[in-house]
């Protein structure tokens, strides 16, 4: 686990950073999608979440759903293209989950890739991942303790 | 820096909500940030972007009284819109404006709280989002991020109909739509409220907001035509909103039976099942503390005037399990409740709305 500006960023996640979305992918190929730490400290409170229904493909940059925090409603980016093969079903009834578990049980959807060497090839991962999050959150002025 | 002023003008309600999200949509990064004004011909329910129409709106009063009802991509609360209010949008690139949210309100609600100011409210800016006046709301803001845009969006409120606005939503009892229209009245105000007879003509009022707006964000507001590419968009989108698959999205739960009014300030029933009876309380709750409570239900309290005693003791006590069931229990010691004790009414009385 790597803290960055007050933010977890853990090695073992693909990140697009600028979307603030990690993947990562499992043994038998399927990948599970969430927002970072970053996205849910900055959008504070989630109060709702819709990911789109299993079964919609997706394409890498369009939107896998939405989350609300009261102030404030946007979109989860898809960091790969493939079909959405499942949606979290916790968030229904506990949303926040998102804020206390965003790499973990906050998951918003899995997705079966259909080209994750080429797409993973433009994500970050490892310390390096890290540091490309980091220099991004610099740039950008991010930090999770405001 | 130059920000386009795309003046609308009156339009009908479905136009007025397409127009903010086809502007936001047909952004592309080198496009010039924007700032629409539209003022609805007909009144319209719109409801926030994760809300379950069915359940927060009685569709069946809309389609009689002919007010349509529509979804849009910015969050909150159902809320009845007319005439009355001339809305903004401030359309920026997403990577044009501050990274935090209460950077990005304070950043646009400037504008409109010095226009407010100008004509002679004196607004103040309630964090995170909330424009106020001497505590009451006046006109609703939110945020979201639609394509490469975050939309701002807010009202100049002249005039709000409170009736129709309690009237529209589904509540679970008449009880609960007095307390939401009476906590509205007084949580809620407008512009003419506030001026009476010296409220300024509304173009003007909308002339001040622009000026406000350019000073506030440090920028020549230029009036400009929206681009074929916008219109194309506007009636794109107009479709969508239109939709029937899009009002009645999948996937979405109830929030349950909580209206919120202002920041810190909600309406909540409450609904326990007590051996002695059901329990039903209707809550008004402001900065967390108990504002107006009715107790109702077919539970039984012996001598009857123990019931009024007890909503009126529990008015200003923080809504708090603890201090809560220490005034319920204090009531209850000479009152003959068969089948409810003091744990009862507090489920009833603490029953949470949603935050946020």
């Amino acid at each position: 686990m790597a803290e960055v500006n007050g933010c977890n960023i853990p090695e073992d996640r693909y990140y697009w950073a600028e979307k603030h979305v990690w993947v990562s992918v499992d043994e038998g190929g399927v990948a599970t999608v969430g927002v970072t730490d970053v996205a849910q400290a900055l959008a504070k409170k989630i109060i709702s979440a819709l990911p789109k229904a299993a079964g919609r493909s997706t394409k890498k940059g369009r939107s896998l759903g939405t989350i609300e925090s009261g102030k404030w409603v946007g979109p989860v980016t898809s960091p790969i293209t493939g079909e959405i093969i499942e949606t979290n079903p916790a968030l229904t009834s506990n949303p926040s989950i998102i804020n206390d578990d965003p790499y973990g049980d906050g998951w918003f959807v899995r997705i079966q890739p259909t080209d994750w060497e080429g797409d993973s090839a433009d994500l970050v991962t490892g310390a390096a991942g890290v540091e490309a999050y980091q220099v991004f959150l610099d740039a950008e002025g991010i930090s999770c303790l405001d | 820096m130059t920000i386009r002023l795309l003046d609308f003008e009156k339009v009908d309600s479905l136009r007025s909500l397409a127009i903010f999200h086809g502007v936001a949509y047909a952004m592309k990064p080198d496009d010039p940030d924007t700032i629409t004004l539209t003022r609805p011909l007909d009144p319209f329910v719109s409801i926030g972007h994760h809300q379950d129409a069915r359940t927060e709106v009685d569709l069946e009063f809309c389609d009689e009284a002919g007010v349509p009802v529509y979804r849009r991509e910015v969050g909150g609360g159902a809320v009845y819109l007319d005439e009355g209010q001339t809305f903004w949008h401030t359309i920026f690139h997403k990577d044009r404006v501050p990274k935090t949210l209460g950077e990005v309100y304070t950043r646009f609600l400037a504008g409109p709280v010095l226009a407010l100011n100008r004509i002679g409210i004196p607004a103040v800016h309630r964090p995170v989002n909330d424009i106020q006046v001497e505590g009451r709301k006046v006109g609703g803001t939110g945020a979201a991020t639609i394509g490469h845009s975050m939309v701002v969006a807010g009202s100049l409120m002249f005039d709000f109909n409170y009736e129709l606005m309690s009237r529209v939503l589904r509540v679970p009892s008449e009880k609960f739509r007095d307390k939401v229209y009476s906590t509205m009245r007084e949580y809620l105000t407008t512009i003419n409220r506030e001026l009476g007879d010296s409220a300024p003509e509304r173009s003007e009022a909308e002339r001040i907001l622009i000026e406000c707006f350019a000073e506030t964000l440090d920028a020549e507001v230029v009036r400009d035509e929206p681009r074929q590419d916008e219109l194309d968009a506007i009636e794109e989108q107009e479709e969508r909103i239109a939709s029937e698959d899009w009002l009645h999205l999948d996937g979405l739960i109830p929030s349950g039976d909580s209206v919120k009014i202002a920041e810190g300030v909600n309406v909540s029933e409450g609904v326990h099942k007590a051996p002695g009876g059901l329990v039903r309380a209707t809550v008004a709750v402001t900065d967390g503390v108990i504002e107006g409570i009715v107790l109702s239900g077919d539970f039984f309290v012996e001598p009857a005037e123990a019931r009024q005693a007890l909503q009126d003791a529990l008015v200003g006590v923080e809504h708090d399990d603890d201090a809560v069931l220490r005034v319920v229990k204090r009531q209850l010691s000479d009152v003959d409740a068969p089948g409810v004790d003091a744990t009862d009414i507090v489920a009833a009385v603490m029953a949470r709305p949603q935050s946020g």
